[in-house]
């Protein structure tokens, strides 16, 4: 999957250095969440999708949830999210 | 991962699947993964990967309910491999079917004075293809026999994956090869009588020749005075001499094995002698034989067994008169004299000289029979 992210994140890199290591979300629509640099799942059901991230936890709540795909550090659910929080 | 993409379908039975899901994450990217039960999870991986994930749950101690696969890369290798067999027989008969068209050598048969290789050096030059539809065996027995001389007949014929040409030389009149050689006679005799069929006598009754003596020229003389050469025929007899030789010597020393022996052996390896068993030898007169071999059969080092015996021997001086021996000595010269005689021949006469001097007596027997000697 291209990583364009990790281009912005060069760019912006100058101003703070600690952005470079740290993990990008995407919410396209409230359908998908594209995530990258997540460090593992935690929890996986169809309500519920948990993962951890440099620094804290995310937790993905909504119905019908789906890890639509699963790498080394990127993941991207798909389903009617209704809440993204950062813990 | 694209729709058409061959991928294939876990379905996992395993408790802490997050867990073991990122482990296989970190290799290989999963897809769809959806936990339908609490401890149940499918989800789907690239075709190429699925041996490698499957490894991977096993290792981990995963239950894999199923495993299901889709996509053309797939059924593709299910082709090849299911229809392996199939698809090798059909390969190997598009192959034999396309080969079978070819020549793939050349039998040439009834070749006396021909050569082969010429034959097919020549068949291989005047075909263009070795395809079997672009040979004309027709056009190509027309040629054998427009080229070679000597070809009486000849057919050519394709008979499986070969070409078979049977030749029929020509046979010449050995008038016409040339060439004869004369009449010699075998052995040596006198000649009693003559019966010339064909050619030029170079002998006449009562002649006395020696084995290898040209008895009849091959060529004729005919009323021009011209030289003709034809092959020599004669019936050519002629009383032969079997001689049979034997000598006395009034005195000789002979030498007679005593019958005591001693006999001494040596093994060796690689020239080393390892053991010698060497007995004193008191013989004043001895014969040493000697004789060397592998010590057996099958060694892988090369033993050597050297065996020497000793036979003694004394020499005994035999003073002998000729009258003592004579009828011996005429036998033996005669029996010498017999060896010569051919099947159901008979003997016109059997003559023995003796001649004596210095103590030693020769003996010559001769025996005359009526032999053809040439022809």
């Amino acid at each position: 999957m291209f990583n364009f992210f990790d281009e912005i994140k060069k760019n912006v890199s100058k101003i703070d250095n600690s952005l470079l290591g740290s993990y990008t979300l995407v919410n396209i629509s409230g359908k998908i969440l594209y995530v990258e640099g997540h460090l593992g799942l935690t929890t996986l059901s169809k309500e519920v999708i948990v993962f951890k991230v440099k620094g804290g936890r995310i937790v993905c709540e909504g119905k019908d949830l789906v890890l639509d795909e699963l790498s080394e550090n990127t993941l991207k659910i798909v389903g009617q999210i209704s809440k993204v929080e950062a813990f | 991962m694209k729709s058409f993409s061959s991928h294939t379908f876990f379905k996992i039975k395993s408790l802490n699947q997050e867990k073991k899901l990122c482990e296989i994450a970190k290799r290989v990217t999963l897809y769809k993964i959806n936990r339908i039960e609490s401890n149940i999870t499918i989800f789907e991986v690239n075709y190429r990967d699925w041996k490698n994930v499957s490894s991977l749950l096993k290792g981990q101690g995963v239950e894999i309910l199923e495993v299901k696969h889709k996509g053309p890369s797939h059924h593709l290798k299910k082709i090849f491999t299911s229809f392996g067999i199939i698809a090798g027989v059909i390969l190997c008969f598009v192959f034999y079917c396309i080969q079978y068209n070819f020549i793939w050598k050349i039998d040439i048969f009834g070749t006396q004075n021909l050569s082969s290789d010429e034959i097919s050096g020549f068949v291989r030059k005047e075909l263009s293809s070795m395809n079997k539809n672009s040979i004309n065996t027709k056009d190509l027995e027309i040629k054998l026999k427009e080229n070679f001389e000597r070809i009486s007949s000849v057919s050519v014929a394709i008979v499986g994956q070969s070409l078979v040409i049977s030749i029929n030389e020509s046979l010449l009149p050995e008038e016409m090869e040339g060439n004869f050689s004369p009449i010699y006679s075998q052995f040596d005799g006198k000649i009693t009588q003559i019966n010339l069929i064909q050619g030029t006598l170079a002998v006449d009754e009562g002649d006395i020749v020696q084995a290898g003596d040209i008895l009849v020229m091959p060529y004729i003389i005919d009323a021009d005075g011209e030289q003709r050469d034809v092959k020599p025929e004669a019936i050519i007899v002629a009383d032969v001499y079997l001689q049979g030789q034997s000598t006395h010597y009034d005195c000789y020393t002979q030498m007679i094995e005593t019958g005591r022996v001693i006999e001494n052996a040596q093994i060796s390896l690689f020239g080393n002698v390892l053991y010698a068993n060497d007995r004193a030898v008191d013989f004043e007169y001895y014969i040493l034989e000697e004789s060397e071999q592998d010590f057996s059969k099958n060694n892988i080092l090369p033993f050597k067994i050297k065996r020497q015996v000793y036979k003694e021997v004394i020499y005994q001086t035999i003073e002998k008169s000729f009258e003592e021996e004579k009828e011996e000595k005429v036998e033996e010269a005669r029996q010498k004299a017999l060896i010569s005689l051919q099947e159901n021949e008979i003997i016109k006469s059997e003559n023995c000289v003796i001649k004596s001097g210095g103590g030693v007596t020769y003996v010559t027997y001769v025996i005359t029979v009526s032999r053809e000697i040439g022809g």
